[in-house]
């Protein structure tokens, strides 16, 4: 499945789409979440919720390039 | 293109969550730190090495035996103040004036029990209280303007 479909699902409220792109972006998530050399699971977990809100409130419209990408995801 | 529309899609999307997720861990660390510097640990604080909570609380007990029989351990409570203009000021103020304010502020007294203890009437217990207070805030008010 192309990135785009799993966007368009996930902001759908799609439970596993919006899973599959927590999970794409869980190394960054990882990386991000050490502190002091420590993994730090409650930022962890905050960064959880931030991917689920990045995902509803990306604006799909301005990086569509107007093409029938943009006009399928806005749908 | 489709191709290439969608990949470019995901760098802004990928753009777009590191952001996020960086302006998070911001957010958390500072809460976090702030959290850290006003929380007080009472126990570690009060917990004075080689000496447990219970002998902590005798002591405390002891001294609070010690205030009916008329003596006020007011230097051992003042050393407790941690900013230097403040226990300066305390410790400029009458002798009578000091217990007052440490019986009213550390012991939580009424001015009434606090007249009974240092020997006055509750009315002058109070004016005690109030112009030492006042003295206070004259001596701090003119190093700190206005506090």
């Amino acid at each position: 499945m192309e990135f785009k479909e799993i966007l368009q699902r996930a902001r759908g409220y799609d439970r596993k789409a919006m899973m599959e792109i927590i999970e794409m972006y869980r190394p960054l998530m990882v990386k991000y979440a050490v502190v002091n050399g420590r993994f730090d699971e409650d930022l962890y977990q905050e960064f959880v919720y931030t991917m689920l809100q990045c995902i509803l409130k990306f604006p799909v419209e301005k990086y569509a390039d107007g093409s029938q990408l943009g006009a399928a995801l806005r749908k | 293109m489709e191709r290439k529309n969608t990949d470019e899609l995901k760098n802004h999307f990928s753009a777009y969550v590191k952001q996020a997720v960086k302006n998070t861990k911001g957010h958390y660390l500072n809460k976090k730190c702030s959290v850290e510097r006003n929380e007080t640990n009472y126990e570690e604080e009060l917990a004075v090495p080689g000496q447990g909570m219970e002998d902590l609380l005798r002591e405390m007990d002891l001294l609070s035996d010690k205030i009916f029989h008329g003596v006020v351990e007011s230097r051992l409570l003042l050393d407790q103040i941690e900013d230097y203009q403040l226990f300066q000021a305390i410790t400029s103020l009458a002798e009578r004036q000091k217990e007052v304010i440490v019986l009213r502020i550390f012991y939580e007294k009424s001015f009434w029990e606090i007249g009974l203890i240092v020997g006055m009437a509750e009315k002058k217990a109070e004016n005690t209280y109030y112009n030492a207070v006042k003295k206070i805030r004259k001596i701090l008010g003119g190093v700190k303007d206005g506090v």
